[in-house]
Formats: structure tokens, sequence, C-alpha cells
């Protein structure tokens, strides 16, 4: 039986977790690399690594951490942030990462997912992609969603595909931060459109929410400031998806 | 306990490395020539087409010697493409080694890669599947777009659904597994399934 992926996702910045964390008995609540395998010894499907990889500096940094959060973390780990080259996407590669995540450098240069894809293979190939409503349809913004861009989210989604993409990470900018839900119509257009796995990411709030989105189909769901308030964990998510019949990952 | 880790640039191999860390284990890199000294068995990993990885495996020189590790018993596990390459041949081109006769035909399904968990349901009661304790059958990460079609049935220990479409996801022919999952990336059910492998196969 094919379970539905909870994915959390941690924000990392020079080395430390940023957004709130509130596990009280981790020894250094900043730790990404505690945190992460925490993640993986409870139950997370799979992990996404968001940092910043831009300069030389920012990515000796995140493939230390990376090279060590690797030791323990024994399910699959996404890491993205910032991605400019294919000597990047090797650093992170080499560090351990089994995927990277790419969104402003593939829109700037499209090419660059089908040179990571043929010399890697698209499933460690992630196009990921920040949309926000506008009238009749979505488009697609850049630069951690503060330029817009000219595509039309299901022509991005189509080339995207098209030069290699092995995956999708969506994030929907109106729902995200909201905690009210994933954008549900948005996950559908996207997944109309394209043969490859996605990730919905932005919204959610609640185990209604991802209860919600599995039953809409959605079989990949990040999840972000739900974990960060303290009040639920992993176990407690999927404890509550089984209780409300939803087939996940568990025990694991 | 030393275990060899094929290395025909087909793929990462660190999570494969930390999880033999974690296990105990000491990897050892098999580059070239024979089988590395002192390994006790032998992974046989792998992401991408069947038919780069064949290319890979002949300019290495490595066919062969893997091909005599076998006729000597040494334990293998193929894990992924490695499971694909123990086949004949694959839709797209590309021969594997043919140690085992079938085909490598690519999945059905609208979306592919077949990426995440999923279950391994025992086709026959066996103990290196069986031996997992958890009360629903073990799920265990998927990554890949082409399956393995074996031509005798009695090859499959195990087999997995995607999309309405049943393939076999564990071969076993003496002290040849092949399985089409990770077990690497399998948190752990990956780590039960490899200290299962150890005390049915190698030990």
């Amino acid at each position: 039986m094919y379970l539905p992926r909870i994915i959390p996702c941690l924000d990392v910045r020079h080395g430390r977790v940023v957004k709130g964390v509130n596990f009280l008995d981790l020894s250094d609540n900043g730790d990404p690399v505690e945190l992460a395998e925490r993640y993986a010894a409870t139950g997370a499907d799979e992990l996404v690594w968001l940092d910043i990889v831009a300069t030389v500096e920012d990515l000796e940094l995140a493939t230390d951490l990376i090279r060590r959060a690797r030791q323990g973390v024994d399910i699959p780990l996404t890491v993205g942030g910032g991605i400019r080259t294919v000597g990047q996407v090797g650093a992170l590669l080499d560090a351990g990462a089994d995927k990277v995540s790419i969104n402003s450098q593939a829109l700037a240069e499209p090419d660059l997912i089908g040179r990571v894809a043929k010399r890697w293979g698209s499933q460690c190939m992630v196009v990921a992609i920040d949309a926000q409503r506008d009238g009749d349809h979505w488009q697609v913004y850049s630069h951690g969603g503060r330029s817009r861009t000219d595509w039309e989210l299901g022509a991005w989604l189509k080339r995207a595909e098209q030069e290699g993409a092995g995956e999708f990470l969506l994030t929907s900018m109106d729902a995200d931060g909201t905690r009210r839900g994933y954008d549900l119509p948005m996950l559908s257009f996207a997944r109309s459109l394209i043969h490859r796995p996605q990730i919905a990411s932005g919204g959610a709030g609640s185990i209604d929410d991802l209860e919600n989105a599995i039953r809409h189909g959605e079989d990949a769901l990040l999840i972000a400031s739900i974990l960060h308030q303290g009040d639920t964990d992993l176990p407690h998510i999927k404890e509550a998806l089984i209780q409300r019949g939803v087939a996940v990952r568990w025990p694991i | 306990m030393h275990v060899a880790i094929v290395d025909y640039g087909m793929g990462n191999l660190g999570s494969l490395e930390a999880m033999a860390h974690r296990l105990d284990l000491d990897p050892l890199l098999w580059r070239q020539g024979s089988l590395p000294k002192g390994a006790d068995w032998v992974i046989f990993p792998g992401v991408g087409s069947l038919l780069n990885a064949t290319h890979e495996l002949s300019q290495r020189g490595l066919a062969a010697p893997l091909e005599q590790a076998k006729q000597d018993g040494v334990p293998i596990l193929g894990i992924c493409l490695g499971l694909q390459l123990l086949f004949e041949s694959g839709d797209e081109g590309g021969r594997g080694l043919g140690w085992f006769e079938g085909t490598v035909p690519r999945l059905q399904a609208a979306r592919t890669p077949h990426m995440g968990w999923n279950t391994v349901r025992s086709t026959t009661p066996n103990p290196l599947l069986d031996s997992d304790p958890n009360p629903a059958a073990p799920a265990y990460y998927f990554v890949h777009s082409y399956v393995v079609r074996p031509r005798h049935a009695d090859l499959t220990l195990g087999e997995t659904t995607y999309a309405n479409e049943t393939f076999t996801s564990v071969v076993k022919d003496r002290a040849v597994v092949g399985v089409q999952f990770h077990p690497e990336l399998s948190g752990s059910a990956g780590r039960r399934f490899i200290q299962s492998f150890i005390r049915q196969v190698v030990a």
C-alpha cells in the first residue's frame, strides 16, 4: 500500500534552526542536526532542509552540517536554498543529501534542471515553485516570493518537467503562513498537468488540514509551523491520522 | 563485519555508508578489481538507467569480478538499480548481468517515479521478510520508474503495488538477494531488513 509522506521542513540559517522549535528535551534547540535526527526517529517520512548555500562559506557550513546529519538520518533528505550551480549540487549530494531542491535559479536558467538530472538522475532533482493566485490563474514568483516572474504556473510546471524535474515542491504563497489549510485548488491544478510526484506546501495548521489534503488526493505534505508550537509532534500527528482512518507509516 | 559497496559511479553512496556505520559494519568501497579483501558480503547499489549502468560496470571491469563473487557464494544484496541489473534486459536498451531470467520494463503508472513509502507483501512464507515485528506489512522507501519481471515466479519473495500495478520488489536465489526499495533510506524497517539479511543470508 502506497502511503502518504509527512515531510517536516527545517529552516536553517547560518547553521541554526530558525523559527520556534520547542523540543524541551533537545540539548540544543537550535541545532539542525539534532532536530533532523529527532524528526527522523519520531516518524517523519522524509525531510526537507532549507538553507542558504549561495556563497562558498554558506555552502561549506551547510555541507558540514548535512554530513553530520546524514550519519543519523535514515530517511530521505532533500536540501535546497539558493543553489545556483551544478558544483553546489555535487557538494550537497556528496555530503549526503539524497535530492536537491532548486527554485529561483531554475527559473533563471531552466536547463540547469536538465544538467542536474542528466548527471545524477531526475529522481534527485526537485523543482521548488512559489505561486500566487492572480485573477483566473496562478503566477510564479522567485527569490522567496519577492519577485514576480513572467511564468504562469501551468506553463512553468510543464517546462520544468520537460527539462527533467523528478519531483515538485509547490508552495502556495496565498496559503503559506495562514495555518488554514493547504491550497487544494492550486495543488489539483498542478497535479492535473504533471506526471511527477508533488509535495504540497503552505498552510498546514492542524491535523484536519493534513487529513483534508490526503483525502483530496495529495500524497506528500510539507509541514513546518504545526511542529513549532510545542503542542504536537510527529507521533501525535500520525496516531491521529490513523484514528481518522488515514493510512500512514505508523508505527515505524 | 565488512561489507563491500560496489562503486561504479551510479548514485550516491553516502547514505549506504552511513547505514553501515549505524549497524556497526565496516564499509569497503569496491571500485575495481576483485572483491576487496576481508569483505563478508556485498551491496550492489545504484540509481538511474540500466543503459548507463551496464556501460559503467564494463568500463570499470567490475562485471566479471561480481560474477566471480557470486560463484564463490559471497552474499550479494542488489538495491534498486542493483536489483534490475541482475536481470537480462531493459525496455529502453541496456543489458543487465543476466544472472536471472527476466526483463526490466517501465512502470505503467501515469505518475513516475514511484517515490515514497510502500509496503512489501511476502508472496511465500520466508524468514527474510517475515521477521519484521511490525503488525502491518513493513513499509520501505522506493524511488524508481522501472521494475523487474522475473521469468520464473519462484524467484520472487515479495511484491508491491503502486497505482494498481503489482510488481516484484524482493527476489532471492541462494545468496543473491535483490530489493527494489532502499533499506538505507527506510528508517528502522530498513535497518531491520538488513539485520534480517545478515542473519538469514550472510551468517
